[in-house]
C-alpha cells in the first residue's frame, strides 16, 4: 500500500439516480461531461491522502478499456468473452493501480466509476443496463471483480496467483461475494473456491450450482460455530472439500 | 438478531475476563468516545492493545475437559466495511493459551488506509486442543468457538446514523415534489442487501425549516420521522412473499433483518401473519404500535 493514497470520488445516490436518468451522456458523452453533471452529488474524504487527479482517472479509464478492447469491447463479445473480461479485469484491479484499500470498500466510489469514469463498459458487460451494475454494491459492475480478486487472491507469490479468478463460474463467485460471512474473511472464500475447483473436476461444471449452494449454505453455518478462519491453510481446506462431498451426494 | 444453538458446552462468561481497549492514535493516548474515534484518516496509525485471561480450572470443568490438557486459542479479528457487517475482515492477533499461561497480551497495529467507515474488533477464545480426556458434550473440533466480545468503532461519525442527506428536490426530481419535505430511496425487492448501503433517506433542502429540524435532532420531528419512515417499510416487508428472511441465508445487516428487528420490537410475540392481518383491519393500532417503536433517535441499531 503506498503511503500516498489516492482520495476517489464518490457518487450519492441522487447522482446515480441522474445519470441512469440520462442514457445518452451515459453512452455517447465523456467522463469530463458525466463527472460535470453530477458534480453537485460528487464527495471526497476530507483528508488522509491526495484527490485524484483528471489523469489518475483518465489513466483509470484507460486501464479498463484496453482490457475490454481486448475483450470485444464496443461492438463484439459474447458470453465467453465477458467471462474472460470478468477474470482479466478482478486481477488488474486486484493488483491495486489507483484503486486500492479503504477506498475500494465503499460503495460510493465504485458507483463513480460505474456512472462517470466507465459507464459504455457496464453497459458493454451488461446489455440490459441493470441500474445495480451502476450503484454501488456487490453487483456494481466493477466493484463485484474487485471482490472477487480480493477474496480469492493466492498472494504476490503464487506462480498463478490469478487462477481461481479463471476457474470459477459466475454463480460460484455470486456465493462467496453476495455472501458477507464468506466473501469477508479471504481465508475462508478462497478454501471454498479451491474446493469448487476439485469439486468441479469430480462431477462436471454443470452440475455445480446446485452443490455450490448447499455447500456455501453448510460453510456458513459452520463458520457460525467453528472459526474457520482460525484453522490451517490444509485443515480448512479439508474442512470445506468434505462440505462439497456431502453436498455432491445430497 | 440470531440465536445460536451450539451443540457443545462452552464456558460460562464469568470464566474469562477482558480488559478494555486500550487506544493510541499517531503515539498519542486515545479516547474511544460512544464507539467513535475521531480525527482519524486514512493516515492515521492506530494502535490497540487488551489484556485477556481466563480461569482455566473453572473453564475446563464447565465444559468437560481435563485442564491440564486443554489449550484455548484467543484471536483478534480485525475487520472494516460497512458498519454492520464487515467487507473485509481478518485474523490480526493469535495467542495459545492453557493453565500454565492463562492470560494473554493482545496488542494490534491498525493502519487507516486499511479502514474503511468502521473497525470492527472480534476477541474470541476458539479451541485450539481438547486432550483425549473429553465429556460427551464437550467441543472436540479445533476451531470450536468457545467465547466471544466484539467492538464496533466508528471512524466516521455521520455514518452510524440512519443513512440520510440532503438534497434540493427542485433539482433531483424532474417531475416536481418540490414541496415533499422527505424521500425514502429503498426497494423491497433488495432486502437481502445491507441496510446501510441500500436504504437512504433524503431530505428536501429546498425546506430548510425541515432540514434544520432534523438536523437539530428535534425530538418530535425526528419521532415522526422515523415512525413514517420504518411504518413504510414494515407495511411493504410484510406483503412479500421473501419476507420475513431466511435466517439460514440473510445477514444480519440486511435490510430485511432490520425490518424484521423493528417488527419483533412492535409487534413482540406476533408473526409477520398476524401483524399483517392487524395492518388490514386495524390500521390505526397498526401504526399505533409503530408510533411506540422509538424514542426520538434515529438510529438504524
Amino acid at each position: 500500500m503506498p503511503n500516498d493514497v489516492r482520495l476517489m470520488p464518490r457518487l450519492d445516490e441522487i447522482g446515480v439516480r441522474r445519470l441512469l436518468g440520462s442514457p445518452d451522456l451515459l453512452r455517447e458523452g465523456t467522463m469530463a461531461e458525466r463527472l460535470a453533471a453530477a458534480a453537485s452529488s460528487i464527495t471526497h474524504a476530507a483528508s488522509g491522502g491526495s484527490r485524484a487527479s483528471q489523469d489518475d482517472l483518465q489513466t483509470l479509464l484507460d486501464g479498463l478499456t484496453a482490457l475490454a478492447v481486448q475483450h470485444g469491447f464496443p461492438n463484439r463479445g459474447g458470453a465467453t468473452d465477458r467471462a474472460a473480461f470478468d477474470a482479466a479485469c478482478g486481477a488488474w484491479l486486484g493488483e491495486g493501480g489507483i484503486l486500492h484499500g479503504a477506498e475500494a470498500m465503499r460503495d460510493d466510489v465504485w458507483a463513480c466509476v460505474a456512472c462517470c469514469i466507465a459507464p459504455g463498459i457496464v453497459l458493454w458487460r451488461f446489455e440490459d443496463g441493470h441500474p445495480d451494475r451502476f450503484r454501488g454494491g456487490v453487483r456494481n459492475t466493477f466493484q463485484r471483480l474487485w471482490l472477487r480478486a480480493r477474496a480469492v487472491d493466492r498472494g504476490e507469490d503464487h506462480e498463478d496467483r490469478w487462477g481461481l479468478l479463471r476457474a470459477l463460474s459466475e454463480d460460484a463467485f455470486v456465493q462467496i461475494t453476495e455472501r458477507p460471512g464468506i466473501g469477508a474473511d479471504s481465508n475462508i472464500a478462497r478454501a471454498l473456491a479451491e474446493a469448487w475447483v476439485v469439486s468441479s473436476a469430480r462431477v462436471g461444471s454443470n452440475r455445480m450450482e446446485p452443490i455450490t449452494r448447499r455447500a456455501a449454505r453448510m460453510i456458513r453455518r459452520d463458520n457460525e460455530i467453528t472459526c474457520l478462519g482460525a484453522l490451517g491453510e490444509q485443515e480448512r481446506l479439508a474442512r470445506v472439500q468434505g462440505f462439497f462431498e456431502r453436498a455432491e451426494k445430497a | 438478531m440470531v440465536e445460536i444453538a451450539y451443540p457443545y458446552l462452552r464456558p460460562d462468561g464469568d470464566a474469562v475476563v477482558a480488559g478494555p481497549w486500550l487506544a493510541t492514535l499517531d503515539g498519542e493516548p486515545c479516547v474511544i468516545d460512544n464507539h467513535q474515534i475521531e480525527h482519524f484518516d486514512y493516515s492515521a496509525s492506530l494502535r490497540m492493545e487488551r489484556h485477556v485471561s481466563v480461569d482455566f480450572a473453572r473453564a475446563a470443568d464447565e465444559i468437560g475437559i481435563a485442564p491440564d490438557s486443554l489449550q484455548f486459542l484467543c484471536i483478534v479479528t480485525q475487520g472494516t466495511g460497512n458498519q454492520r457487517i464487515p467487507r473485509g475482515q481478518q485474523i490480526v492477533a493469535r495467542q495459545v493459551l492453557d493453565a500454565e499461561h492463562p492470560s494473554a497480551s493482545l496488542e494490534i497495529a491498525v493502519h487507516g488506509h486499511d479502514v474503511s467507515r468502521s473497525l470492527n474488533l472480534a476477541t474470541e477464545l476458539v479451541l485450539f486442543s481438547a486432550g483425549s480426556t473429553t465429556g460427551r458434550l464437550s467441543p472436540k473440533h479445533r476451531g470450536a468457538r468457545l467465547w466471544k466480545d466484539s467492538v464496533r468503532i466508528s471512524v466516521d461519525p455521520a455514518g452510524m446514523r440512519f443513512p440520510m442527506e440532503t438534497v434540493s428536490f427542485a433539482e433531483a426530481f424532474s417531475e416536481g415534489h418540490r414541496d415533499a419535505q422527505w424521500f425514502l430511496d429503498w426497494s423491497p425487492q433488495h432486502l437481502d442487501q445491507e441496510f446501510m448501503s441500500s436504504v437512504r433517506l433524503y431530505l428536501n433542502e429546498d425546506r430548510p425549516e425541515f432540514v434544520e429540524a432534523v438536523q437539530n435532532e428535534e425530538d418530535i420531528v425526528l419521532r415522526m420521522l422515523i415512525c413514517s419512515v420504518a411504518g413504510q417499510m414494515i407495511r411493504s416487508a410484510i406483503t412479500l412473499d421473501h419476507f420475513p428472511p431466511d435466517h439460514a441465508i440473510s445477514t444480519p445487516g440486511s435490510t430485511g433483518s432490520v425490518i424484521e428487528a423493528w417488527i419483533n420490537q412492535a409487534f413482540p410475540g406476533q408473526s409477520v401473519g398476524s401483524v399483517r392481518t392487524l395492518a388490514e383491519n386495524d390500521p390505526a393500532r397498526f401504526h399505533l404500535s409503530i408510533g411506540s417503536l422509538f424514542h426520538g433517535e434515529l438510529d438504524a441499531e
